[in-house]
């Protein structure tokens, strides 16, 4: 079990969502960075999708009551177990009545905190990710207080991590051959233009051009871009129609919108283009206030950067396990 | 019984004698104040010898850190270095590089780094010197 000690709002319990229900308007919600929890559980020898405690806002705390392993993956908030710092994406070995605690962020917004087993709350619908909007999954449907106790899952086969951990290498760097680097400090987001693409006429090109910046109004749910308006050439009126999270809608003001995690199921505004799966962790990670700019990429394209995560998170999985046994086997 | 003093040039000669007699590669001892390393090869030149003597106990005093396992060692987290602001293990005195893994090796209680021994790329074997560490004051 894990006592959180200290939150603040919004952080919640996540896997990797809830699929196959939103045509009866259940939103997906999920990891923001997925990414973050697929390397954290597959270091852990967890099963990839376990649940784990999304923490957006800070500080955090909370105490193990058990012998297990953790890792702190995500956002580098100067983690410390016991007061000492530890290692960022780094498999720890810890003892009962430890204290782990996050402070503010010095790189990204959200920090994923996976431990052996995973968090045990009940699955609903498949899924025990956090539906704040329906009130449901997670625990209790609502986010972490303090107070709160988790159960961990069963461990079946625990790895022996060393007392200095094992750490898995910041995915920027190891995947940086599959994702573009910033431009004047703008977050490069591949997209792929989307079903009312050409409605924009000149405008679609500005969409690309320009430079946008993440306002204060977003959330799990969608961020809601500030830059030059850009608007369809002649107005439309849509029927509201099932959307999916990537998808990048212009609602009337101009300024999009980019439907996250927790995607609304429908929306009848535009839909100027959709952000490739493989890039939205990288939103989920960037800061309100910066800037991020899309570039065009193909299906192709994006199906080569899918591979190349899955190929990552697969080759963690192996070496993690394989370095465990071998340290073990030369004490 | 007196504790025999390693870093003694007569005691290491008298070692080295009796392991080339007995025709042993060499031999590590440590103990909570002292080291020593005695190594012999042979070659056509005739027999080498590598020795390494250091006392452990007092503040200052070098100790080495050996690589737990084969990889690639980095002094520092390169997956990290584009973040100036990266947080690391506070004891963490390199890391060797497996795959995707990076595996942190640490100056072990009350050390401090000293000097690595090791250039950062270079694939190092189990039980290699990676570090020269010292006792803190």
């Amino acid at each position: 079990m894990i006592e959180i000690i200290q939150t603040g709002p919004f952080n919640t319990v996540q896997d990797l969502g809830r699929t196959g229900f939103r045509n009866i308007g259940v939103t997906t919600s999920g990891a923001m960075d997925p990414l973050a929890l697929k390397a954290g559980n597959s270091l852990l020898g967890n099963e990839t999708g376990a649940a784990v405690v999304e923490v957006q806002t800070y500080p955090f705390k909370l105490r193990f009551a058990k012998q297990t392993a953790f890792a702190v993956t995500g956002a580098d908030c100067g983690a410390s177990l016991d007061g000492r710092m530890v290692q960022p994406w780094c498999a720890l070995p810890i003892e009962a009545g430890q204290v782990l605690e996050l402070g503010q962020p010095r790189v990204g917004t959200r920090a994923y905190i996976c431990i052996a087993g995973g968090i045990d709350v009940a699955s609903v619908m498949g899924s025990r990710s956090t539906s704040l909007r329906g009130a449901f999954g997670g625990s209790e449907g609502r986010f972490l207080s303090t107070g709160d106790v988790l159960k961990l899952g069963e461990v079946s086969t625990a790895l022996n991590f060393p007392a200095t951990g094992l750490a898995v290498i910041d995915p920027a760097f190891a995947l940086t051959d599959f994702y573009p680097a910033n431009e004047d400090g703008a977050l490069v987001v591949r997209a792929i233009p989307a079903g009312e693409h050409a409605l924009f006429g000149a405008d679609a090109e500005r969409f690309w051009m320009q430079t946008w910046k993440i306002s204060t109004q977003s959330d799990r749910t969608g961020y809601r871009l500030m830059g030059e308006p850009i608007k369809p050439t002649t107005p439309v009126e849509m029927r509201s129609h099932g959307v999916v999270s990537g998808v990048v809608q212009v609602p009337p003001s101009g300024e999009p919108i980019i439907q996250m995690a927790d995607a609304n199921t429908a929306g009848g505004y535009p839909k100027i283009a959709g952000v490739i799966e493989a890039d939205l962790w990288r939103l989920g990670q960037a800061r309100i206030g910066s800037r991020l700019r899309f570039v065009r990429a193909t299906h192709a394209q994006a199906a080569a950067v899918e591979k190349a995560v899955a190929t990552f998170i697969d080759d963690v999985r192996s070496t993690s396990r394989m370095v465990c046994d071998a340290l073990q086997a030369m004490k | 019984m007196t504790k025999p003093d390693f870093s003694d040039p007569a005691i290491i000669e008298r070692l080295a004698a009796a392991l080339e007699t007995a025709g042993v590669d060499g031999i590590e001892i440590t103990r909570p104040d002292q080291s020593l390393l005695i190594r012999l090869s042979s070659s056509a030149k005739g027999p080498a010898r590598q020795v390494r003597s250091g006392k452990t106990d007092s503040v200052g005093a070098a100790a080495i850190v050996k690589a737990p396992m084969a990889g690639e060692f980095w002094s520092l987290d390169l997956s990290r270095t584009a973040t100036p602001a990266a947080s690391t293990a506070r004891d963490a005195i390199g890391f060797l590089r497996v795959g995707p893994t990076l595996l942190p090796v640490s100056a072990g209680p009350s050390k401090r780094l000293g000097r690595h021994l090791v250039e950062p790329g270079t694939i190092v074997g189990f039980g290699d010197p990676i570090a020269e560490v010292e006792t803190e004051a």
